[in-house]
């Protein structure tokens, strides 16, 4: 198949929109030939990219902007950028998570990054101008 | 279980601990989808019964719900079981 240059959707940044991006990147993902279990975990990492927007990219009073752009590089292999206009934030400098802690010391939240690392095949960020961009792949 | 339906969850096992109860199995049979705010809510109510003196109890993970279960090692804070039965013994 010819390589795919690409589709854009711009949304809110809010909770809603987190299953239109889904859907919207899971048609591209289709459309790239993925098989169905990295289906769902495309949409795991989706989610995460996601609500890490909507959750702090934005003051609480505002609604901004996220973009979500694929492109299908070559067969069986989709190409995300998330971009949003937020707080300068890059996730690939966040620590690792203590998996080894005990219930009683295991915090609350913090593993939506770690998830993000394991089933994305490439991560990227960089921030430009006013933008934070993430990009990654997933292969099948 | 996702941002949109975990806050249901969390409220359905509080509204269990409100009643006395200390101890919980989920049947994760057909949940077939958990993000870090479904596992969130896990750790929340795991936490909440524990400080009750009780425990979260989880059988019959599959798939990518087990995969990320073990991934972050959730699988070894909780009691985990290959079926009801015997999560309930």
């Amino acid at each position: 198949m010819m390589p795919d240059t690409g589709q854009s959707l711009s949304l809110t940044a809010e909770s809603a929109s987190v299953k239109v991006a889904s859907d919207f990147i899971r048609r591209g993902a289709e459309r790239a030939g993925l098989p169905p279990q990295r289906l769902s975990e495309l949409d795991l990492i989706v989610e995460e990219l996601l609500m890490n927007v909507v959750r702090y990219a934005y003051p609480a009073d505002s609604r901004g902007l996220v973009e979500i752009t694929y492109s299908i590089p070559q067969a069986c292999c989709l190409r995300v950028e998330i971009a949003d206009q937020g707080v300068e934030f890059n996730p690939l400098e966040l620590a690792e998570p203590e998996l080894g802690s005990s219930l009683e010391e295991r915090p609350v939240g913090g593993l939506g990054v770690f998830l993000i690392r394991h089933y994305a095949d490439s991560l990227h960020y960089r921030r430009d101008g006013a933008w934070n961009r993430v990009l990654f792949s997933v292969c099948g | 279980m996702d941002a949109e339906s975990a806050p249901a969850f969390q409220q359905a096992c509080q509204s269990w601990i409100d009643q006395g109860v200390n101890r919980l199995v989920i049947d994760m049979s057909e949940l077939a989808y958990v993000s870090s705010m479904g596992l969130r809510s896990f750790v929340a109510i795991g936490k909440l019964l524990s400080d009750k003196g009780g425990n979260l109890r989880l059988c019959c993970l599959t798939g990518l719900v087990k995969q990320v279960f073990e991934i972050t090692r959730l699988s070894s804070v909780f009691a985990m079981h290959d079926s009801v039965e015997s999560a309930l013994v």
